[in-house]
């Protein structure tokens, strides 16, 4: 490929780059929160509950990502169209449009942040256990209420013990956004296999490992840095 | 005025029997030391006080206030909002400090009264740095926890403790996790909170110390209380043979 045809490529994966951070960006939203309120679920002392988050955790991290993205896609249009399929969920799948970007968008951010709550659940659960009991006593006996204890005392120490293992995954979540191509989502990975295939070269794929590496550097280096900011104490 | 009123505390880990019937008072300005070897049920009796652990049985009144009854033969313990008073009227000084790592010493001090008291902030840090004077330690107000010694951590818990200006102090070994010479600054902040008056209640391995500083020293063993009286009485010729016997083996160590 010439100098000039690279740059070119390089403008387009740039211009797809927004597609890939919008999976990315929106399942950390959805995702984080999801998943403390997974990994206080599965700590709940009513056992039910605690079963079906683990239920919940198995199956999200016992299948693969893509799948779930296939899954999460189809499953409406396969649904409606299916006679079997009882008549009030008909009724209340009919209503949803199923045709255009915004559907497609919907249901890859529906499976990642269901798959992504998963993970971090467990790993916020391991961070809120690992909190020694003597903290909550010390709160208790200064009579912090019980969200107090939660919010003041354990939460900004769970947020330094878990941060090193959620880098991990929000590194990882950069990369998995690639799956998202597997529905036709138009993001970066798409985007280097279409010029791959109209240049005869594998050029665009390596630009396209390009903005991967760039970006899981990127997230590496802030990890680091609030690692470093955070301490300031032990 | 009785500060601390307990009779008949039961309290059971499954079929372990951990405190059975144990009765005792505080008065006002009484420092009362607990003794008695490890897993005699010391630590549970003050946890049971401090609401840490749930009695089984028994009655507990706290300041006038009543904690735990009987009635019609069960075990009831009062609302949650007497509860949460009752609380804030005892303070109680843990082993291994127990202070927040995240928080400065200031902080770890100013914590509770700002958002459990609704204090304001001045007059909360106000107050610390009086207390953290007393202590000694008003050059450290703005250290982490992890950059202090253990003795250094254990009066910080203790100012922490005190900043919610509790009626009565509990002590649960509070030097037992001390190197042997850092015990010396912790005995000695007791001692001058006995001197101005301070109510307390000491689980300590430390006997000189107790029958230094106490009025009434509680000596326990396997859940009850096998003997109690002034320090002179216990630490004596008059002593049971058992309580005697204690003591001998602790001295030879």
């Amino acid at each position: 490929m010439s100098t000039s045809e690279i740059g070119k490529v390089f403008l387009i994966l740039l211009k797809y780059l927004l597609p890939t951070l919008k999976v990315f960006g929106m399942t950390l939203l959805f995702s984080i929160p999801l998943g403390m309120i997974a990994a206080l679920l599965k700590m709940c002392k009513i056992k039910p509950i605690s079963w079906l988050m683990n239920i919940y955790i198995m199956i999200m991290r016992g299948t693969p990502l893509m799948l779930q993205v296939i899954v999460a896609y189809f499953a409406i249009p396969m649904l409606t169209a299916n006679d079997t399929t009882p008549q009030w969920i008909q009724n209340l799948l009919s209503n949803v449009d199923i045709k255009g970007d915004a559907y497609m968008f919907r249901s890859v951010l529906v499976a990642f942040s269901l798959n992504y709550a998963a993970y971090f659940a467990e790993i916020f659960r391991g961070g809120i256990e690992s909190i020694p009991k003597g903290q909550y006593e010390a709160a208790a006996c200064l009579g912090f209420t019980k969200t107090q204890t939660f919010f003041r005392i354990v939460l900004p120490q769970v947020f330094k013990r878990v941060l090193p293992a959620s880098t991990n995954e929000i590194i990882t979540l950069v990369k998995d956004t690639s799956l998202a191509n597997v529905v036709a989502y138009a993001e970066i990975t798409m985007k280097a296999k279409q010029q791959m295939q109209i240049y005869s070269s594998l050029t665009p794929l390596v630009l396209a490992g390009a903005f991967y590496f760039v970006l899981a550097m990127i997230i590496s280096m802030l990890s680091s840095m609030l690692e470093k900011k955070l301490n300031y104490y032990k | 005025m009785a500060m601390l009123e307990v009779k008949n505390l039961c309290k059971r880990f499954g079929s372990l029997e951990v405190l059975k019937d144990i009765s005792f008072d505080v008065e006002q300005g009484n420092v009362i030391a607990i003794i008695g070897p490890s897993g005699s049920g010391k630590s549970t009796l003050l946890r049971c006080v401090n609401q840490l652990e749930r009695a089984d049985g028994g009655t507990v009144k706290v300041c006038g206030l009543d904690m735990l009854e009987q009635k019609d033969g069960k075990t009831i313990y009062a609302s949650a909002k007497t509860l949460q008073e009752i609380r804030l009227k005892i303070g109680l000084v843990f082993q291994n400090f127990n202070l927040f790592p995240h928080f400065s010493v200031l902080r770890n001090i100013t914590e509770a009264p700002i958002h459990v008291l609704n204090q304001n902030r001045a007059d909360a840090e106000k107050n610390a740095m009086q207390l953290l004077e007393k202590m000694g330690l008003a050059a450290k107000a703005d250290a982490y926890p992890c950059e202090l010694s253990g003795g250094q951590q254990q009066r910080v818990s203790i100012a922490r403790a005190l900043a919610l200006k509790p009626e009565i102090l509990f002590f649960d070994e509070p030097t037992s996790a001390l190197d042997p010479e850092l015990t010396g600054e912790i005995l000695k902040v007791i001692k001058s909170l006995a001197k101005e008056g301070m109510t307390m209640v000491i689980v300590t391995h430390e006997m000189a110390f107790a029958r230094d500083v106490a009025d009434h020293v509680i000596f326990m063993e396997n859940g009850v209380i096998v003997e109690e009286g002034a320090p002179s009485l216990l630490f004596g010729d008059q002593a049971s043979e058992r309580t005697k016997q204690f003591l001998q083996r602790f001295s030879e160590g």
